[in-house]
């Protein structure tokens, strides 16, 4: 379906993105949605308290899975609700 | 400014009715992207399993109170008052809040105002703000179109096809529809605490709204019968009411009646649904002027929540409500020999 060719070159179909790309990603997403500068978003704020409701993390996993080019476990976001827990699970 | 075709196709579909916001950073190519809809079974089951088990418990309550009337004793007038007190709050917190102010952002308001209106809208049980905003938002900007999550106009010609297409955009939609992107459709939301602090608890206003109802029929006639009475007629009752009336909306309001104003879907103005819609059956008027806080576009066109935001201008409660000017009005007047 995607053309892989317009996602970021770190994370072409095959590429595995590491845990601080991943990072990076999430903080750019949140900060994009939330119309807040990337460095005020705390990595290990849960999303609720970033502001993003169940449904908004939920959109946000398939996002991620979009530009990763693989599939996310849709209750991804509730195991792991914060930045970094989420991007060590996607790497772990 | 950039070139359309440097856009990525995200970004070339972005939402044209949906601003984003001034201040986004020019495209540096790593943005992240984002879909419009959420590709996600279970999300989409819980959706769907919340619209149906709302309904039940609508039809349910209205059944039970048949049979109370029939077999126990006739409906009491303080039951009928609960239920209009009711329909009317609960109906203003999703036509003046859910509708014309969180979606469409058709006036100013202070947070006590938009946080009640909120919790009120809440009560209707038709999802939390974001979900509702985000999929109404979705119905504008597809509207009558395929991604259209209630066009009662995309089942084809002849008889058949339209009472089908009637009955999707009517309820076969509630569970069926896809689950729009928050992320991409309701952002604004997302970023604004106190509205954030009500969606979070959506579950307890469903709940305070069938409690107060049953308080008050409690209050009123202090009897356990009133307060389920209350509880019925305020509560479930008025649930499932608000919900038809919705989804007259939904269905009606792109079918029959009128198309006064252009605008770039089927919609229809209908009198006969103005006062039971709250004045939202002004529908064509909405779809041509979609900010527009006040419906009404003729003496005759009874907006009941636009006269409601008017009064709260008036008392300097809200302010900056979006009219539409008579130049707009003479400009998007349909041709007449179009009906």
């Amino acid at each position: 379906m995607s053309d892989t060719s317009v996602l970021s070159p770190v994370a072409k179909t095959g590429t595995v993105a590491n845990e601080d790309q991943i990072i990076d990603w999430l903080r750019q997403y949140i900060g994009d949605v939330l119309a807040l500068p990337e460095d005020e978003i705390d990595i290990d704020a849960s999303f609720q308290q970033l502001g993003l409701d169940s449904s908004a993390a939920v959109g946000m996993t398939g996002d991620l899975a979009d530009w990763l080019g693989r599939d996310i476990d849709a209750a991804a976001a509730y195991d792991h609700p914060t930045i970094r827990g989420l991007a060590k699970a996607l790497v772990s | 400014m950039q070139d359309a075709e440097t856009l990525t196709p995200a970004e070339a579909l972005r939402a044209p009715g949906i601003e984003t916001p001034a201040s986004a950073p020019p495209a540096e190519a790593e943005r992240p992207k984002m879909k419009r809809t959420v590709e996600n079974r279970q999300l989409k089951r819980i959706q769907h399993i919340h619209t149906v088990v709302m309904t039940v418990a609508g039809l349910g309550g209205l059944i039970s109170a048949i049979c109370l009337h029939f077999l126990v004793q006739p409906v009491s007038a303080a039951a009928l008052g609960i239920f209009g007190l009711f329909f009317f709050s609960v109906g203003m917190g999703l036509t003046i809040g859910y509708h014309r102010h969180f979606t469409h952002r058709s006036y100013k308001a202070p947070t006590a105002l938009r946080v009640l209106l909120g919790i009120l809208g809440s009560m209707a049980g038709q999802g939390p703000i974001v979900f509702w905003t985000a999929l109404h938002r979705m119905h504008h900007e597809m509207a009558d179109k395929p991604g259209d999550p209630h066009s009662p106009n995309l089942h084809g010609e002849g008889l058949v096809n339209k009472v089908r297409g009637i009955w999707h955009a009517y309820i076969g939609w509630t569970v069926q529809h896809e689950v729009p992107n928050a992320n991409f459709y309701s952002r604004d939301l997302l970023a604004d605490a106190p509205i954030m602090w009500v969606n979070k608890r959506y579950y307890l206003w469903i709940a305070l709204g069938l409690a107060l109802p049953a308080l008050l029929g409690l209050a009123l006639t202090g009897t356990a019968y009133g307060a389920l009475e209350g509880l019925l007629w305020g509560g479930l009752i008025r649930m499932f009411a608000l919900h038809n009336v919705i989804w007259w909306i939904t269905s009606f309001a792109h079918v029959f009646g009128s198309r006064d104003y252009q605008s770039r879907d089927l919609s229809t103005n209908n009198f006969w649904l103005a006062l039971p819609t709250l004045g939202e059956s002004w529908h064509n008027n909405h779809h041509a002027f979609p900010r527009a806080a006040i419906l009404s576009l003729h003496w005759w066109q009874i907006d009941i929540s636009g006269g409601v935001v008017a009064i709260l201008e008036k008392l300097g409660i809200v302010s900056e409500v979006c009219r539409v000017s008579a130049e707009d009005k003479q400009k998007r007047q349909a041709n007449p020999s179009r009906h």
